[in-house]
């Protein structure tokens, strides 16, 4: 038994003193990434917000700057989320122009890869990194000796643990072990087969609607009055271009179906269920519970770091 | 027996807190009134230090100055002008009472150095918040940023009353250990309360999107029009109240001698009931603004008391045990 014990600790100590390095990287630029929208408002307000007229709102077409955008050259269209927010134009070249969708004035335009989050992004995926294989491996690996430190330092609590003067980093482990496991699980998902593309704030749905055919295509006028009529409770996040195969309309309604953040394929006439892995981006950011899952994920993201600074404290102490 | 200088620490640290928290309620108020863009420019209030009182105190042209700047439909109001620039005031005010905490920190930073870093950290949080409420003019009080606006304060408030119990040793004459499940307990109330504080947020961001909207000018319709985002904050208020009785319970039970732990206890129990009398206030009473900012002033007070008590049960765990 005591044997035991002492394996367990040993192993929990190794683990933990052998990642360290890649689990501070991951677990730092994951929070991060957990709230990068709001400080990508922060850094841009002038960019991501616009002031209210109110009822003047245009029709979604309307809203496209032709003067910078041609007709033929826009991919991707996001509808103003609230009056406060800016509609959202991305073009061939993969740059997004923000407009005022009540006077239509540009408010600003940058490259889809600018901002806080995309450039979070890439330091939390690797994508800054020209052999990406080796950054995938070790996230990989550290993924999985995050899952066997937790669950270690579970079953150390739980076979004597407690009799240890570690209150806090008891404390922090135990109430950080749930979201963290549901986070990796979601991590084991995202490695096992959902494309890079997926990985993209807006890349589900695109995903989801490529792997489902025959498509129609639609104007946004058609798209705008099929969602008002069919789906009034929704709020549309992210149209592809109808213009061109494959196009999609991902929808936030405010019923149960939100949790599964559908798609919708006006030729079928019908949903698009998102698929286990297509849900698991939502699992691994908090963001299936809405905004507390998203505080909740990146405070135990935080854990991460303050569980090793509450143990070195405590060697410390008793040094 | 306390120093002299730790005392003066202590009161200083206190009333640092306090103020934030009227300033969380002067806060809600200009946005329950409206006032947000009561000065459309920052820090500056339509150009001046001191804001004008009347409409022909600015130049004729000022709507057509601040479009051009990227405020549409500037009206000025000296109400709400005011409003805003009091609440700037106490903006102000906490700066310079944050800033004097750190240097009774600083005076004794040999003696408490956590106390030191506490104050430190605590007065760049005000001096970033400040910051922030002018990103929050600059976004045309966009509901998302004053979300963040709010959690920076509720950041600032954990780390003032860190900052305060850390030199006050609440439970230094304790003769009971509290035991562990006890602040396991508590540290899952504290999560709970964060989460549905996040919830409650969601709420507001959708009020501000509805004030907007001509069609619910009426606020009694608000709360059915809010939906489900109304109904998740409403069935997890149960939950969050059900844990929290619960451990006030095992609390009592523990601060049995201790006036101030005993205090602070009941005062947990007293936000909890009134938070959830304005709760119901709001779909009862079609949301009256006057509770918008009490609401948040509870919930901001929940997250406190919570850190307090949590920060005395570890304080009392490492003291040594009265016989």
């Amino acid at each position: 038994m005591l044997l035991r014990k002492l394996t367990l600790r040993l192993l929990h100590r190794a683990l933990a003193m052998a990642l360290i390095v890649p689990l501070f990287w991951l677990a730092v630029t994951g929070a991060l990434l957990g709230f990068s929208a709001e400080t990508d408002r922060i850094v841009s307000p002038e960019l991501l917000s616009t002031p209210h007229v109110p009822g003047h709102e245009r029709d979604w077409s309307d809203q496209l700057p032709t003067e910078f955008i041609h007709l033929d050259q826009w991919t991707g269209f996001a509808p103003a989320a609230t009056p406060f927010d800016p509609s959202i134009w991305q073009d061939t070249a993969d740059t997004l122009w923000y407009v005022n969708p009540q006077s239509t004035e540009l408010r600003g335009h940058r490259a889809a890869t600018a901002g806080v989050q995309a450039w979070l992004l890439r330091l939390h995926t690797g994508d800054f990194l020209g052999v990406q294989w080796v950054y995938r491996a070790i996230a990989l690996i550290t993924s999985a000796g995050l899952g066997l430190l937790i669950v270690s330092g579970l079953l150390a609590l739980r076979q004597g643990g407690r009799q240890m003067q570690l209150p806090l980093h008891n404390l922090m482990g135990g109430l950080s072990a749930a979201p963290l496991l549901i986070l990796l699980a979601a991590v084991a998902l995202l490695a096992w087969n959902v494309p890079r593309e997926a990985l993209q704030p807006r890349g589900a749905a695109w995903v989801v609607m490529q792997e489902t055919k025959p498509f129609a295509a639609a104007d946004l006028a058609g798209w705008r009055a099929y969602t008002q009529t069919h789906l009034p409770d929704c709020r549309p996040v992210w149209i592809n271009r109808p213009a061109q195969l494959p196009s999609g309309l991902q929808v936030q309604c405010a019923d149960g179906r939100a949790w599964v953040s559908p798609s919708l394929n006006p030729a079928l006439g019908g949903w698009v269920p998102m698929g286990l892995a297509h849900q698991a981006l939502g699992w691994h950011t908090g963001a299936f519970l809405g905004q507390a899952g998203r505080v909740l994920w990146v405070l135990a993201a935080l854990a991460v770091p303050l569980l090793w600074w509450s143990r070195r404290r405590r060697n410390a102490e008793i040094k | 027996m306390a120093e002299r200088s730790q005392v003066w620490f202590q009161r200083m640290a206190m009333i640092t807190t306090i103020a934030v928290y009227i300033l969380i309620v002067v806060g809600g108020s200009v946005r329950a009134s409206g006032a947000g863009m009561g000065c459309p420019d920052w820090p500056k209030c339509f150009g001046q230090w001191i804001p004008p009182t009347d409409v022909a105190q600015l130049p004729a042209d000022y709507q057509t100055i601040y479009k051009d700047r990227g405020y549409a439909n500037v009206i000025f109001n000296p109400v709400k002008t005011w409003t805003e620039y009091f609440n700037r005031l106490t903006g102000a005010t906490i700066g310079i009472l944050v800033f004097i905490t750190l240097i009774l920190a600083w005076v004794r930073r040999r003696a408490d150095s956590a106390a030191f870093k506490a104050s430190l950290a605590a007065f760049f949080l005000v001096g970033f918040n400040g910051w922030l409420g002018s990103v929050v003019v600059s976004s045309n009080l966009h509901p998302a940023m004053i979300t963040t606006h709010m959690f920076a304060a509720l950041l600032t408030i954990a780390v003032l009353i860190y900052a305060t119990t850390r030199s006050s040793n609440l439970s230094l004459r304790h003769n009971l250990i509290p035991t562990r499940g006890l602040s396991f307990a508590l540290a899952i109330a504290l999560v709970l309360s964060l989460a549905q504080i996040a919830m409650g947020t969601q709420v507001r961001e959708a009020v501000d999107v509805l004030a907007l909207n001509p069609q619910f000018a009426d606020r009694a319709t608000w709360f059915a029009a809010l939906g489900q985002t109304v109904l998740t904050h409403v069935i997890f208020a149960g939950v969050v109240v059900l844990w929290n009785a619960g451990v006030i319970v095992m609390l009592w039970r523990w601060a049995s001698e201790q006036t101030v732990l005993k205090r602070l206890v009941v005062a947990l129990a007293g936000v909890l009931v009134a938070q959830v009398v304005m709760g119901m206030s709001f779909a009862l009473a079609g949301f009256p603004a006057v509770l918008q900012p009490l609401h948040l002033l509870g919930a901001g007070l929940i997250f406190g008391l919570q850190i307090a008590l949590l920060l005395a049960l570890r304080d009392a765990r490492r003291a040594p045990v009265m016989v």
